[in-house]
Formats: C-alpha cells, sequence, structure tokens
C-alpha cells in the first residue's frame, strides 16, 4: 500500500495534476470567501468541463475546490460576520468578535493552521481506514448493500437540520426525482408521462446545478442589509507556532469529531463543527469566553470543518455511500467517466482511491501555502459585488446544464429544479437528504431487485443475514426513536412530578 | 403578504399528499411485464409516492399540533428582485429554445439586464453593467466555446 500510495503522489505532484491541484484549492478558497458561492456550487459548475478528462485530473480539480472551499468560507466569517459556507458558522461566533478588537489576522491565521491540522489528520484516518473498510465491504452482496444505504437514507433524513418528516419527505422527492426513465429490469418507461426526453430521466448534473446555484443565485438576489466589512492591518500578519501548539488537545479532539462525523453519511461540515465547538466549550474552564472572540472556538470549529472532508470520503470509496452532499459530485465525476465507486473500485481502480488520498494531503498543503501567503487579497474579495456576480454565474449555469448532453432540455430542468430548490427553502425541507436520495437511489434500486430476485421474492431474507439485518434494524431504531423519545421524556417527567 | 407558518406547511402537505397519491396511481398504471421478476415496474413507484403521502399526513399533523411551525411567512418586495431575475433567466432560456437571437449577445443581454434589475441605475453603474456582460460574455465565449468546444445556440 506504501508503495502505491508513494507512486499516487509521484503522479499528483507531476506538473500538470498538480497545477489542477493549485488552480481548484485557489478557485475553491476564493468561491468560499465570497458569501453567495460556495463549494458545491463551484464544483456542480466545473463537473461539465471535467467530460473526457482523465479522472485522475478531474479528482485532482474537484478535492483541490472541495478542500478550497471549506477552508476559504472562513475569511469572510473572520471579516464579514457572514459564513462562507454552513460549516463556518461556528466560526463566526467567535472570528467576527476576534477581528473587531484588531485581531483578525491572528483570527484567519489561527482558523488557516488549525484547517490545515484538521485536513492532515482525516487525510491519516483516509489512509488508514479505507482499506480495511473496503475489504469488509467486499463480503457484501445486495442484500447488505441496500440495508446499508436504506440505513444511510434514514440516517441522513433524521441528522439533518429541523424534523424528521422533513427530512424523509426531502429524501423521498429525492427518490421520485431519481424515478423517471426506463425500468432497469424491464426496460418498460415509467413516471415519463408520454415524453420521449423523459426516457433517460433527468440529468443528474442539470438537477444538481439547479438546486444548488440556481436557488442559491435567486435567493442571494434578494436584497440583504449591507454588511460591516473589517479590514486586515498589515503589522499584525505573523504568528508564532507557540500560540498554535498550546491548543493541541482542542486540536487533535476537533479533528477526531470532524473525522467521524465526516464519515457519517450527509451529515458534513456544519454538524462536524457545531459539535466540535461545542465540545470544546463543555471542557473548557472558561465556558463564558466562548462567543466573545475565544481562539478555542475558532480552532474548534475550523478543524472540525475540514476533518469532515477526508472522513467523507471514507465511506465514498469503500462503498459508494457519498459522507457529504460535495461527494455526490465527486461520484458524478467518476460515473460520467465509466468508474463505478464502491467496494470494487480500490480494486478495479486503485489508482482512483489513491489518487483520492494523495490530492487530499496535497491540497491541504496548498491551502495552507495559498491562505498564509495572499491572505490579504483574499480579503479584499469581500467587496465583490453580487450584482454583477449573480447573472455572470447563471449564464455559467445555463452552459453548465446544457454542455452535458447538448440539450436545451436539460436548461430548462436546470431552471425548473432551481425554483423547486427555492420552495425547498420556502418550506424549510433540508436538501442534503434529497441529493444524496438522488444519487444512491438507482443504486439501492438495483441492489434491492437483485436481492429479491435471489431470495424468490422473500422479503424477510434482508432479516436472515446477520449485516443486513443489523443495519434493517438501525434503520429501524433510526426511524422511531425520534417518534418515541419525546414521548418517553413526557411521561418520566410526568412521573417525576407525581 | 403575510401567511401562518402553520397554515403554509397544511398546505404543503396536502399538496405532498396529493402529489404522492397521483405518483401511486401513475405506478399501479403500469402494465405487468413478462420480465417482472419479484418485483414489478410500478411497485417501487408506488411505494414511493405511498411514502411521501404517508410523511405529507405526518407533516399535516406536526403543523395541526404546533410544534416547530410557529411563526409567519412573509411575502413583500423583498421577493421582486428574485422573481425579477428569474423571469430574465427564463426568458434567456426561451430565447435558447426558439432560437430567436443567438446565444451569445443574448447571454450578455441577460447579465446587463440582471445586473440593472439588481443594481443601481446611475450613468457610472449602467456603464460598468454593460462592461461586465460584455466582458463575462467574451470570457465565456472563450472558455466554453473556443476551448471545451461547446456549441451552444
Amino acid at each position: 500500500m506504501i508503495g502505491e500510495l508513494a507512486a499516487s503522489f509521484a503522479t499528483m505532484l507531476a506538473p500538470y495534476p498538480f497545477a489542477l491541484i493549485v488552480l481548484g484549492t485557489v478557485l475553491g478558497i476564493v468561491a468560499g470567501a465570497i458569501p453567495g458561492l460556495n463549494g458545491g456550487m463551484l464544483i456542480a459548475l466545473s463537473l461539465p468541463l471535467t467530460f473526457g478528462w482523465n479522472p485522475l485530473d478531474a479528482i485532482a480539480l474537484l478535492v483541490g475546490m472541495y478542500v478550497g472551499s471549506i477552508s476559504g468560507g472562513l475569511i469572510s466569517a473572520s471579516l464579514l460576520n457572514i459564513p462562507g459556507s454552513p460549516s463556518n458558522l461556528m466560526t463566526t461566533l467567535d472570528a467576527m468578535p476576534m477581528a473587531r478588537r484588531g485581531e483578525a489576522a491572528r483570527a484567519l491565521q489561527l482558523g488557516i493552521i488549525a484547517s490545515f491540522f484538521g485536513g492532515v489528520v482525516s487525510w491519516m484516518a483516509l489512509v488508514l481506514l479505507a482499506p480495511p473498510l473496503v475489504a469488509f465491504a467486499l463480503t457484501f452482496g445486495p442484500h447488505e448493500y441496500f440495508a446499508i444505504i436504506f440505513s444511510a437514507l434514514v440516517l441522513i433524513s433524521s441528522l439533518s437540520e429541523g424534523s424528521m418528516t422533513r427530512g424523509l419527505i426531502a429524501a423521498m422527492l429525492g427518490v421520485l426525482v431519481a424515478l423517471p426513465g426506463l425500468d432497469p429490469v424491464t426496460a418498460q418507461p415509467r413516471l415519463t408521462f408520454g415524453f420521449d426526453r423523459m426516457l433517460g430521466g433527468f440529468d443528474l448534473l442539470a438537477v444538481l446545478i439547479g438546486v444548488f446555484a440556481v436557488s442559491q443565485l435567486l435567493a442571494d438576489a434578494a436584497p440583504g442589509a449591507k454588511a460591516e466589512v473589517i479590514r486586515l492591518q498589515s503589522s499584525r500578519l505573523v504568528l508564532s507556532l507557540g500560540a498554535v501548539t498550546r491548543h493541541w488537545v482542542n486540536l487533535i479532539r476537533s479533528a477526531l469529531i470532524g473525522t467521524w462525523v465526516g464519515i457519517l453519511p450527509g451529515v458534513g461540515g456544519s454538524i462536524g463543527s457545531i459539535l466540535a465547538y461545542g465540545a470544546a466549550k463543555t471542557l473548557s474552564k472558561t465556558p463564558e469566553r466562548y462567543g466573545t472572540g475565544c481562539e478555542e472556538g475558532v480552532i474548534a470549529s475550523e478543524t472540525a470543518n475540514n476533518a469532515t472532508v477526508g472522513g467523507a470520503i471514507i465511506p465514498m470509496v469503500t462503498m459508494g455511500i457519498p459522507g457529504s452532499i460535495i461527494d455526490v459530485f465527486l461520484i458524478a465525476a467518476l460515473t460520467i467517466n465509466n468508474i463505478r465507486v464502491g467496494p470494487l473500485l480500490l480494486q478495479d481502480n486503485p489508482e482512483i482511491v489513491y489518487g483520492f488520498m494523495s490530492t487530499l494531503l496535497v491540497a491541504n498543503v496548498v491551502m495552507l501555502i495559498v491562505m498564509l501567503v495572499s491572505l490579504r487579497g483574499l480579503a479584499r474579495l469581500m467587496t465583490v459585488p453580487k450584482t454583477y456576480l449573480i447573472p455572470i454565474i447563471l449564464l455559467f449555469c445555463v452552459i453548465g446544464a446544457y454542455a452535458g448532453n447538448n440539450r436545451v432540455f436539460d436548461v430548462w430542468v436546470m431552471f425548473a429544479f432551481g425554483l423547486f430548490g427555492i420552495l425547498f427553502r420556502v418550506m424549510r425541507l433540508p436538501i442534503g437528504p434529497f441529493v444524496i436520495a438522488l444519487v444512491l437511489t438507482p443504486l439501492a434500486e438495483f441492489n434491492l431487485r437483485a436481492a429479491l430476485i435471489s431470495a424468490d421474492g422473500s422479503w424477510l431474507s434482508f432479516l436472515q443475514r446477520p449485516v443486513s439485518a443489523v443495519f434493517v434494524v438501525i434503520a429501524g431504531l433510526l426511524f422511531v426513536m425520534p417518534l418515541v423519545l419525546p414521548w418517553v421524556r413526557r411521561h418520566s417527567n410526568r412521573s417525576a412530578v407525581e | 403578504m403575510q401567511l401562518s407558518r402553520r397554515g403554509f406547511d397544511v398546505a404543503a402537505g396536502v399538496v405532498l399528499l396529493l402529489l404522492g397519491a397521483f405518483v401511486w396511481r401513475e405506478g399501479a398504471a403500469i402494465p405487468p411485464s413478462f420480465l417482472d421478476t419479484a418485483f414489478g415496474t410500478g411497485y417501487l413507484v408506488m411505494l414511493a409516492g405511498g411514502a411521501l403521502s404517508v410523511l405529507a399526513c405526518f407533516l399535516i399533523l406536526e403543523a395541526v399540533r404546533g410544534g416547530r411551525t410557529a411563526g409567519q411567512l412573509t411575502f413583500d418586495a423583498r421577493l421582486a428582485r428574485p422573481a425579477l431575475t428569474a423571469s430574465i433567466l427564463a426568458l434567456f432560456v426561451l430565447n435558447l429554445t426558439f432560437g430567436l437571437v443567438p446565444f451569445y449577445p443574448s447571454a450578455a443581454a441577460m447579465i446587463f439586464a440582471i445586473a440593472l434589475g439588481l443594481g443601481e441605475r446611475a450613468p457610472r453603474a449602467v456603464a460598468i453593467a454593460a462592461a461586465a456582460a460584455l466582458a463575462a460574455t467574451a470570457a465565456a465565449w472563450v472558455v466554453f466555446t473556443q476551448v471545451f468546444v461547446v456549441l451552444i445556440g
């Protein structure tokens, strides 16, 4: 494994892939830093450009964007009090107060180094955990696969923002959007309503661009209050090593929390950073300082959100289950190159798995250098007016949706799903379960039908195999717990009062 | 205009319930195939439609019982800009569909119109919007049509 990893590093450090990693990381940082843009939007728009590329080049660009965008949000969180992405939400609580009292550069540098540390720890987890997990996943059949995907969908829905009902509704709408087209077994049309263009189903890329980019841009078009922009003071851009290392316990704890949360399908950086921030505050001797410009808060949040990146790649390369929404795009990039993501990936395309590993570390190093060197220039991005950004990005959305299949129909699909995304916001439906269900449904259906065919149509067969039975029970518990727990709490409270 | 969040959620639940029922009916209408094995073509469609209907009932129940559904939903003048942006985008895609104006000139017009709609209309702002529209369209033409050979329009 070490030899393959070293060979992969050599490949990714060749001039062309390395240039793509640098380009992706820089673009990701810029997208993360500009409020209204985010990593998902940038990667969705870049996907059409990677058609026909060598998959490793696509990985270099897209993983660079992933790492860059998660890290870039720190800049607007510190200088503008606007989290560049939901992952930077907790960072604003302490980075902005630090910036207001003249410590903007210190907050940014602590955040950048913490992000790098989180990225490296999650990279180590990816390298150490992926191979044994793949070996385990290779023993799975369609029963186990379906049970895992099913429990992942229930988990995503139950952990998403808002009520579980809304999470499940969003996931079910994702399933519905994945269904139109030809039945994979009988080739009968379903939910096509007589339109020939629907026989191939909705183009995944057009749906993703619509739901992520177009809906966000339309929402951003609404007038908002003018934000306070804090300028960096040029004389304070040097941070001693000791200023970082004295937070080593917080760094390690937050990195482990972020990596673990990243492994959970669809949970993502925002939950990781909230949990790490919460843990740091709870275990702190001075919890009252959190939220008033406390260095530990910035470090906990930024370490954890970057650590989710490596953690999220683990279930993707081992089982084909996206650990975060952005992993959905990475799966799409490989799928359009006829590479099937799952436990066979390490066996059939080991260079892809090792490519993810090496790119993740290189992108983190590039992110650290780029952000530390160009901090002052990046801070100026805060002043780019949305007025011009919104229509320009909309043009890129239209071309991106069209470029996949050269069909105007896909542009209409993108537009419709842009409005659909707005409806999601108004109805307070979480977007994560929708997108992940959309991607996982074909895989789930394939395995469900293969399992039923092999078991002569017996649904009980899912409970007769140990691994699938465990995951079905987990899914059942995840579904029932949020419904039962409030009742149990109410009942125990009543007993206590009596 | 203000709507109660509870009323909106009930209405959304009813729409989702009807959508689920419609999907169920579509699934049931798919005729059986000789290739059907243990799981017919329409079963998954019916399953998804049925599950959506049940979840919609839960949403309605949640809304009726209160809980997380308190508050107001405001539809006011702030929605004018997103609506204007969406309308201009729709016109742009409509033009792409029927090919009335070549793609890149219409793209420049779209950027200019949205930038004007969202920003100020002072002479300097109009000039900047026009310059931004031309520069962005030229950049898109170079990147997509010249470099990546996306033939559009």
